[in-house]
């Protein structure tokens, strides 16, 4: 009997044994950390997951304060608290577990309440959940989304404030469209817009009452083919197609005479997207301009003969002996023999207007060699220009240039007027420089010096009759202001046309074109 | 934490030698009068040594020094629910103290260690107040030991202090400053006091007939 009852009690320890190797297996396998905790709070046993985690051994986290392995301690005696009145498990605590290994990990906790056999409670399990990976991805998605929609909401005001200025540039255009439109169709000059083609894209009613056509009509045909009135055909025979034209005076009716320039419009690229053409009436200074030539032809004509009495009378008491005349009134007589002389000179300049303003004076065209002319011209100023140190350069010197269809002495006249301006406006040194360009149907001409220059307000008038600038008059006294008047009448009596680029300070270049001779 | 040991320290035994230590071993093997669990020397006391030691091979070393000494005694090969002499406890603690130079206190502390790892002695004593550990403290004394005693005798939760009294264990001198620790560590555990004091003031090893125990915290 004690025999078996041995025996009984050897299967039951190598039982427990093997139970106890089981648990301790099972502990050390179990993922999850868990420790148990008496009553008031000391761990006193733990698993091995709970070791690794905490990277406390058993025999260290044994015998430690369990709220002492987290940050918030009060929060975790409250939740054993709970736990303690709780009679299943009490929901889990997120808390941050102070590893010695891994230093601060956010771990779930959880707890459940242990009774004895008589139902007394005894301690908890703890268990604790490493979610510090699934924490930071959390945090690391939740930081991106919250980057991600600050980002939205910057790119959200962004593009609300690109939409106010938007429709802010939309309204500035806007008013500035109307700005332009009640510009354009109040402006005293004609505008007519075409594009590229050359199609009317726009009329205003200036333009409407000078060519005498209705919009409707003439809106979306081609400019240089334009047969709806017969000032309008009159315009598009002027244009060319490929650069329209620069600045030339139609006589369109015996009442209207219209200064029509082009302007070319290009975008920012500088590629061309349409043309405007102006018309500017001048049927009243034309008008003007009659009366004053009328009035200068008949005061010239009327001057030139007893002027020229005058000059033969100082002639010939210059030419008797001299002992009859005293030399102090010699001396009066050479004065007035050279005043008559000077008045004479402008009277002939007078008469040079009216004849240049005169259509059917007696121009003689024939073919013209411009070199020969231009060395002409330069010859004759070489020695005020060696006295104002002013270089006279002809660029094409060397170059065999086609003949014009010219008056020859009316060309000449031409190039005096410009080269002599461009030489009495160089206060001292410089270069004055022509520069000719043959082109298929004419000869561009340009004179070029290093003067005083034209004032930009005053660049409008240039042309005008007895029109000096303000810093021409300061710079030279002497002048009438007809030469400009009369060389662009004279080009223009030619078929061609003038006109000019200069900066105040820095000197102006005159262009014209001369038809070439056309065998 | 200072655990008094015994009045005279003189009793301490001297195992700084290897004649010492063998005669003190011999000592302890030498008490034939019961037997201590496995669980107690393999599981408990080995894991204090080796923390306490700060060595994971300590049991190596325990072994080595006992056959170098001439004793057939593995560690390894202790059964956790087997019976052995009394006095292998005493010897394991005479060859650390040998190994690792240990002193009274150190074996005080080792004895502290020991309680973190008693599983048996956790889930027997639940460790729920000291009112229960005081019940619980003669069982727990007979599931380690098949002889003598341990009597509580007295308790104050309001002085926080207790006293046992272990009647019938005189193995070797060296248990006394392990049990002192060893009564701290239990203390320690239910309370969760850090000041935990125990002071042998009667001892079978200055020729009183048991010993007794005061564990103030």
């Amino acid at each position: 009997m004690a025999e078996q009852n041995n025996e009984e009690l050897e299967r039951m320890k190598e039982d427990l044994e093997d139970i106890e190797m089981y648990l301790q297996e099972f502990s050390a396998f179990l993922p999850l950390s868990v420790c148990s905790v008496n009553p008031i709070g000391v761990v006193i046993s733990v698993n091995s997951a709970f070791e690794n985690v905490s990277g406390y051994s058993a025999l260290d986290s044994t015998g430690k304060r369990v709220e002492d392995f987290f940050v918030e301690t009060e929060e975790v005696k409250a939740f054993l608290g709970e736990t303690r009145e709780s009679k299943n498990f009490t929901e889990s605590k997120q808390v941050t577990l102070l590893s010695k290994s891994y230093g601060k990990r956010t771990v779930d906790l959880t707890a459940s309440r242990r009774s004895d056999r008589e139902g007394d409670f005894i301690g908890f399990f703890v268990g604790i959940n490493d979610i510090t990976e699934l924490t930071d991805l959390q945090n690391r998605l939740e930081d991106k989304v919250a980057e991600q929609t600050q980002d939205l909401l910057l790119r959200t005001e962004e593009l609300e404030r690109s939409r106010r200025e938007i429709m802010l540039a939309l309204s500035n255009v806007e008013e500035e469209r109307n700005k332009t439109f009640s510009l354009v169709m109040n402006l005293s000059d004609g505008l007519v817009y075409t594009d590229v083609e050359g199609n009317i894209e726009m009329i205003n009613p200036q333009a409407e009452a000078l060519l005498r056509v209705n919009h409707k009509e003439v809106l979306g045909t081609a400019v240089f083919a334009s047969s709806a009135s017969d000032r309008f055909q009159k315009l598009s025979a002027s244009l060319n197609k490929d650069r329209g034209l620069e600045r030339e005076v139609i006589e369109f009716s015996e009442d209207l005479v219209a200064e029509v320039s082009t302007v070319s419009i290009n975008n920012e690229k500088g590629e061309l997207v349409g043309r405007v053409i102006v018309l500017h009436d001048i049927s009243k200074d034309k008008a003007l301009d009659n009366l004053k030539v009328e009035f200068i032809s008949v005061a010239a004509h009327q001057m030139r003969t007893p002027l020229a009495a005058i000059k033969w009378a100082f002639e010939i008491l210059l030419s008797s002996d001299d002992e009859k005349i005293a030399p102090e009134l010699k001396r009066i007589v050479e004065n007035g023999f050279e005043s008559t002389n000077r008045i004479l000179k402008i009277v002939n300049n007078f008469l040079d207007v009216d004849a240049a303003e005169t259509v059917n004076s007696d121009y003689v065209f024939a073919p013209v060699n411009v070199q020969k002319v231009i060395e002409d011209v330069f010859s004759g100023v070489s020695i005020a220009a060696r006295e104002k140190r002013v270089e006279l350069l002809f660029e094409n010197q060397d170059q065999v240039l086609p003949y014009v269809q010219a008056d020859q002495e009316r060309l000449g006249m031409i190039f005096q007027n410009l080269i002599e301006n461009a030489l009495k406006y160089t206060i001292k040194e410089g270069t004055i420089t022509v520069k000719a360009e043959a082109r298929p149907r004419d000869l561009l001409i340009s004179v070029t010096d290093e003067g005083i220059g034209i004032p930009v307000q005053e660049q409008k008038n240039i042309f005008s009759k007895f029109f000096r600038a303000e810093n021409a008059k300061k710079t030279e006294t002497d002048g009438n202001g007809l030469g400009l008047h009369t060389t662009r009448r004279v080009v223009e009596r030619h078929g061609g046309a003038i006109w000019f680029e200069s900066v105040e300070g820095q000197g102006t270049t005159f262009y014209f074109t001369i038809p070439l001779y056309n065998k | 934490m200072t655990d008094a040991f015994l009045q005279n320290d003189t009793l301490f035994p001297r195992v700084s030698t290897r004649e010492n230590l063998l005669e003190e071993v011999k000592k302890a093997l030498e008490w034939d009068r019961g037997h201590v669990l496995g669980i107690s020397l393999k599981n408990d006391s080995l894991k204090a040594i080796e923390k306490k030691a700060e060595s994971s091979n300590a049991e190596d070393k325990i072994n080595g020094v006992f056959a170098d000494l001439g004793f057939d005694i593995h560690i390894s090969a202790l059964a956790p629910h087997s019976w052995y002499p009394a006095g292998y406890g005493p010897a394991i603690y005479l060859v650390s103290a040998y190994l690792f130079g240990w002193d009274k206190d150190d074996i005080i502390d080792l004895g502290r260690i020991s309680t973190r790892g008693t599983m048996l002695m956790k889930v027997v004593m639940r460790l729920v107040s000291m009112e229960k550990t005081m019940e619980l403290a003669p069982k727990i004394w007979r599931k380690y030991y098949d002889f003598g005693e341990l009597r509580p005798i007295e308790y104050s939760e309001e002085d926080s202090f207790a006293v046992f009294q272990v009647v019938g264990y005189d193995v070797h001198p060296i248990s006394e400053p392990y049990h002192c620790g060893y009564f701290s560590g239990v203390v320690e555990l239910v309370t969760g006091s850090k000041n935990t004091q125990t002071e042998a003031v009667k001892s079978v090893y200055r020729g009183e007939t048991y010993s007794e125990y005061k564990i103030s915290w």
